[in-house]
C-alpha cells in the first residue's frame, strides 16, 4: 500500500465516521434540550390547567340543582387565572398570552370570577356559581326555579305584637297596592325562620327566594307548606289563590334583619 | 471520473446526506413532541361525559320542599328544561324526546347539521336515557380536534 493509497483509505474511514460522530452529537443535543424543555413548556401546561379548571368548573353544573358545592383547585401553583362567564384563562405575566379553554354555564345561575394567583375554589350557592379564593360554604342557600316573583307591593299582615315588622315591611315596597300576600307571625322555634307557603308553583317560588335572602344574612330558615286545616287564624285566611306566604319569626331576629332579607328581594325583582 | 474526483464525490455525498438527515432530525425533535403533547390535550371524551351528565341532571325533577329527585323528563318542555349556554364552543347538542327535539348550541340546529353532514374530522357521540316515563336520546358532535375545526 503506498502512502497516497494509505491517505484513500483512512479518507474512506475517517469521513463519515466523523460526520456520523457529528451527527449524533447535535441529534443528541437536541434531544436534551427538548427533554429540558418539556419541563418547562409553560403553553402547554397553560393549555391543560386551562382545560382542567374550565372542566371542573362544567362538571359543577352536573351536580343536582339542589345541593351546595365547593369545589377546591390547587393543582397548579404559580399560574394566573382568569375566569369570565364561559371562558377560563390561564396565563403568566401577560394575559393575551394565556391558554384558554371554554365551558358551557346555565341561565339559572349568576356567575362570576374574575382575576385570582395559584389556589382558587368555584362554589354553587344558591342561584350564584363563583370563582373565589378558600373561604367556608353557606350551606343552608337553596336553590330556586323558575322566574322570579315579585312581592313588591304584597299586602302585609301582622301577628300579635308583630306590628314593628309590618311597618318594615312596608317599608321596603310591600305596601299593600300590588298583588300578593305577607304575613308576619310570631314563632317558638328558636334560632330558626319558617316560611310558609302555599302549595302551588308561584308561591313555592317566592316562599324558596325568600328562604334565600334569609341564608345569605346568616339566618337560618326552612320552607313549609300551609295545611288551613291545622293553622291558626291568620293562616286559615291566608288566600288560596295568587302568592301567598307567611314567615314565623323567631325570638332574637330583628325586624333589621326581615327589612334587609324583602328589601333585597324587591331589589332583585326590580333589577 | 477518476480515482480522486470519486473519493470528493463520495465525501461530498456522506456530507449532503448527513447533513440532511441531522437537520430533519433536529426539526422534528423540536416541532414533533409539542404537535403531540398538544395533540393530548384533547378532553372531548371528557367534556361529553360531562355534558350528558349535566343534562341527565337537568332532566330530572327536583322538589322545592325537600329536594326529593325523580326521574321524569316528560315534565315541562325540554328548551325550559335544558337551560345551558354554550357561548363559542365549538361542539352541538341534539336531546330528542319522542317528536319533541332540542338543538343546544350556538348555531342551534344548522350548526348540528353541517357538523354532522362533515364524515370526517368529526366526532359523534350518542347515549339514550331509559327513564320510567320516557326514552330520551342525546346526541353531541365534537371535531376531532378543537383546534382544527368551527
Amino acid at each position: 500500500m503506498n502512502a497516497r493509497g494509505g491517505t484513500d483509505s483512512w479518507g474512506l474511514v475517517l469521513t463519515p465516521a466523523m460526520v456520523s460522530v457529528l451527527v449524533l452529537v447535535v441529534v443528541t443535543l437536541g434531544i436534551l434540550m427538548k427533554i429540558r424543555g418539556l419541563g418547562a413548556d409553560t403553553a402547554f401546561e397553560l393549555k391543560t390547567a386551562a382545560v382542567d379548571g374550565a372542566l371542573l368548573i362544567d362538571s359543577l353544573y352536573a351536580l343536582p340543582a339542589d345541593m351546595n358545592v365547593r369545589l377546591d383547585y390547587a393543582q397548579v401553583r404559580g399560574v394566573e387565572w382568569e375566569f369570565s362567564p364561559n371562558k377560563v384563562v390561564a396565563f403568566t405575566g401577560n394575559p393575551n398570552a394565556g391558554q384558554s379553554f371554554l365551558f358551557a354555564t346555565d341561565s339559572r345561575y349568576s356567575f362570576s370570577g374574575g382575576r385570582i394567583r395559584d389556589v382558587w375554589a368555584v362554589y354553587r350557592e344558591g342561584n350564584e356559581v363563583r370563582v373565589e379564593g378558600l373561604r367556608p360554604v353557606k350551606w343552608g342557600v337553596p336553590f330556586c326555579g323558575g322566574e322570579r316573583v315579585s312581592l313588591t307591593g304584597a299586602r302585609v299582615l301582622g301577628g300579635e305584637g308583630m306590628a314593628v315588622f309590618v311597618q318594615t315591611l312596608e317599608g321596603v315596597g310591600l305596601s299593600g297596592s300590588g298583588s300578593g300576600w305577607v304575613a308576619v307571625l310570631p314563632s317558638d322555634v328558636a334560632g330558626l325562620v319558617r316560611v310558609r307557603v302555599n302549595l302551588d308553583e308561584a308561591s313555592a317560588r317566592a316562599g324558596c327566594r325568600v328562604v334565600q335572602a334569609f341564608a345569605k344574612v346568616n339566618q337560618r330558615a326552612v320552607m313549609v307548606p300551609v295545611d288551613p286545616f291545622f293553622e291558626g287564624n291568620v293562616l286559615k285566611s291566608m288566600p288560596t289563590t295568587g302568592v301567598a306566604l307567611a314567615v314565623e319569626v323567631p325570638p332574637g331576629v330583628s325586624p333589621r334583619v326581615l327589612g334587609e332579607v324583602f328589601g333585597a328581594l324587591a331589589e332583585g325583582v326590580s333589577a | 471520473m477518476n480515482r480522486r474526483g470519486a473519493w470528493q464525490g463520495a465525501d461530498m455525498l456522506y456530507f449532503m446526506v448527513y447533513i440532511m438527515v441531522t437537520f430533519v432530525a433536529v426539526v422534528v425533535l423540536y416541532l414533533f413532541p409539542a404537535k403531540i403533547l398538544a395533540a393530548q390535550v384533547q378532553p372531548i371524551d371528557v367534556d361529553a361525559y360531562v355534558l350528558d351528565a349535566r343534562v341527565t341532571s337537568l332532566l330530572t325533577h327536583v322538589d322545592p320542599f325537600v329536594g326529593y329527585r325523580e326521574f321524569e323528563p316528560s315534565r315541562g318542555a325540554l328548551k325550559d328544561r335544558l337551560p345551558i349556554v354554550f357561548s363559542q364552543k365549538k361542539m352541538a347538542l341534539r336531546v330528542q324526546r319522542g317528536e319533541e327535539e332540542y338543538f343546544g348550541s350556538r348555531e342551534q340546529k344548522g350548526f348540528f347539521d353541517a357538523a354532522s353532514a362533515v364524515q370526517s374530522g368529526v366526532r359523534r357521540i350518542e347515549t339514550v336515557k331509559h327513564f320510567p316515563d320516557a326514552e330520551v336520546w342525546v346526541t353531541q358532535v365534537y371535531p376531532e380536534s378543537y383546534d382544527t375545526f368551527g
